[in-house]
């Protein structure tokens, strides 16, 4: 049995539902992301397994025990919120003593479980300072210390990156990752940006409206995504509306291009997906499909040169490598195109 | 003339109508030697027992009602700024009410609900007497008292910090001690040396409660000597000061405020 259990959640403000039927299982030491846009819920969902929301419906267990009506100081459920929430009246030391504290574990007890977590987050000779003495990376770190003190059972962290600035965003990252896999703690984590759901997540679960979309690896989300808005927010994507030539082998025509989807169709006409990076710029091994399109965007990005070109009615834009002693493609000039129809995805 | 001539001349207007009965109280307080300045009027109030007897009773009841509308307003403040934003003109409308409610209509509702022959005989006990009168020294503290603790949460993150505190296993009690209170002393001190001013310079709770107090005390010499009310004046000035100096030094004392300054 799963250790973190949703089990048909509901979320009602008032007239609005902002969570809908929403399950989940967790495995022990899992790190799961939930992936939305703005106002999708996923902070509701997080509050909810916190104990800060009361589901208007459904259940909540962590390690076999039903936790839906605890109180939130009663779940023994660490949480991570994105302004820090530090004690401002109390030492980076105090702040993460906090919940030991609280438990009325002993002096000794408590200096040396500060100190590990200190350790722990690179922050040990910052015990005595005071939060406002800290850069928010720094702040951020305490908190997580703070949180993870207690040895709670499941770790939720709501967006807890997204008032640092990027570099900051990216090695803390890597290092809540490190740290979570050392401890082997359950986290969810909530974020609206994709790579970081997608560099530090054993599953990601994809909600909208308060639905979940798809629940999957990176890996999955990324290259077999359910449906159409699941393609469409994670990652960059070029849809093409192709028509149907051949329903029965399932050819399909894109601007006088055919491609073969290899199973039956429908007729008329289906949208149809594919990734920058399965296009590629001339033809490549294993590239069964091709066209001769004009180069009418280029975007310099450093290791990555994006181009744009135009496939039937549809702009489409593919990443290639910037290779050293090859002259990137000019506007205007007209290139052979290629691309796996393997790698074509088909949204419904 | 120049705004600046402008600037010094209503400085000088506000100053000298602060500054001028103080210095006049203070020259006539020293004239009860005919023909010489003298400490005789201020040596007389010091002799004085009841002078002794009457401040020390205001001090340790103003100090009592700094605690209990501590106790009333934190919590209070907090619960409605967490719980229900939306009453907050509600309670601070409440808590208004003592500014537009004469003391005498107050302490005139106390005597007839708390007499010796109502349903709880508070009036009947010296020590009931004494709580009566800090209540209601309490509530004519309470629009500074809210005003400054709300201003101090509206500092804080009040819900998120609960929340943190919360998912760390901390109760209510520890949350208002550990957290909500040490963020909000710096303000809660601000609201404190208004209630200390109150409380020591009170007279119609007291009077009419008929309790030793300072107020009354005050306006006993006023009525019968000539000099001594004037000295009064300027030592109960002075010691108010110097109470409220000594609450502002205690307040630094808080790590939180040493941290800041540092
Ligand atoms: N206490 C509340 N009362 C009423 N509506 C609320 C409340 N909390 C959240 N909502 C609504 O619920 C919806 C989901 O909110 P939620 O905070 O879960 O979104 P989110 O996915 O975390 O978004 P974001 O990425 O912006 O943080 C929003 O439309 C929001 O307006
Ligand atoms: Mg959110």
């Amino acid at each position: 049995m799963s250790f973190l259990q949703l089990d048909q959640l509901r979320k009602s403000f008032g007239a609005t539902q902002v969570v809908r039927n929403f399950d989940l299982e967790i495995e022990q030491g899992e790190f799961v992301s939930l992936l939305g846009p703005s106002g999708c819920g996923k902070t509701t969902v997080l509050r909810m397994i916190a104990g800060f929301e009361a589901p208007s419906h459904g259940a909540i267990r962590v390690g076999g025990d039903e936790v839906t009506h605890k109180r939130p100081n009663q779940r023994n459920v660490g949480m991570v919120f994105q302004s820090y929430a530090l004690f401002p009246n109390l030492t980076v030391a105090q702040n993460v003593a906090f919940g030991l504290r609280v438990k009325g574990a002993g002096k000794a007890q408590r200096a040396a479980r500060v100190a590990e977590m200190l350790s722990l987050v690179g922050l040990v000779d910052f015990g005595n300072r005071y939060p406002f003495q800290l850069s928010g990376g720094q702040q951020q770190r305490v908190a997580l210390a703070r949180a993870l003190a207690v040895q709670p059972r499941v770790l939720l962290l709501d967006e807890p990156l997204s008032a640092l600035d990027a570099k900051i965003r990216v090695s803390l990252r890597e290092e809540i990752r490190e740290i979570q896999k050392r401890l082997g703690i359950t986290t969810v984590f909530v974020t609206h940006d994709q790579e970081e759901a997608l560099s530090m997540s054993d599953r990601i679960v994809v909600m909208n409206g308060g639905v979940a979309q798809q629940v999957g690896t990176p890996h999955e989300i990324y290259s077999s995504p359910a449906n159409r808005f699941v393609a469409e927010f994670v990652g960059r994507l070029n849809v093409l509306d192709a028509e149907v030539t051949d329903p029965a082998t399932g050819r399909v025509s894109v601007g006088g291009t055919e491609i073969s989807m290899g199973r039956p169709l429908g007729a008329g006409t289906v949208p149809l997906a594919l990734r920058p990076e399965a296009i590629s710029l001339g033809p490549a091994p294993g590239h069964d499909v091709s066209f001769r399109g004009t180069v009418d965007e280029v975007q310099f990005l450093g290791s990555v040169i994006r181009v744009g070109t135009r496939l039937g009615a549809a702009q489409v834009l593919l990443d290639t490598f910037n290779r050293t002693g090859r002259k990137p493609p000019r506007l205007g000039e007209e290139l052979e195109f290629s691309f796996s129809s393997v790698g074509v995805i088909l949204l419904d | 003339m120049k705004p600046k001539a402008w600037s010094w001349l209503v400085f000088l207007l506000g100053f000298a109508y602060f500054a001028l009965p103080l210095i006049g109280t203070l020259e006539f307080s020293l004239r009860k030697r005919r023909g010489e300045y003298s400490l005789d009027a201020y040596v007389w109030v010091f002799e004085d027992t009841q002078f002794r007897e009457t401040f020390g009773y205001s001090v340790v009841m103003a100090l009592l009602t700094i605690v209990f509308g501590m106790l009333l307003v934190v919590p209070t403040a907090y619960w409605v700024r967490l719980r229900y934003p939306r009453l907050r003109p509600v309670v601070e409308f409440i808590t208004l009410l003592p500014l537009v409610i004469p003391p005498i209509v107050i302490v005139f509702g106390y005597i007839r609900l708390y007499n010796t022959s109502s349903f709880l005989p508070m009036t009947g006990t010296t020590f009931g007497t004494n709580l009566l009168l800090m209540f209601g020294y309490v509530t004519l503290s309470l629009p500074y008292m809210y005003r400054a603790v709300d201003t101090g949460l509206r500092t804080i993150d009040v819900r998120t910090l609960t929340e943190a505190a919360q998912s760390l296993g901390a109760g209510w009690v520890t949350i208002i001690g550990r957290i909500i209170l040490p963020n909000v002393l710096i303000a809660v001190m601000s609201g404190a040396f208004v209630t200390f001013a109150i409380v020591i310079g009170e007279f119609v709770l007291a009077a009419l409660l008929n309790r030793p107090a300072f107020g009354p005390y005050m306006q006993l010499i006023g009525a019968n000597r000539a000099y001594e009310p004037a000295a009064l004046a300027v030592i109960a000035f002075t010691i108010t000061w110097f109470c409220i100096g000594l609450m502002q030094v205690a307040s630094r004392m808080t790590p939180q405020s040493r941290a800041k300054r540092s």
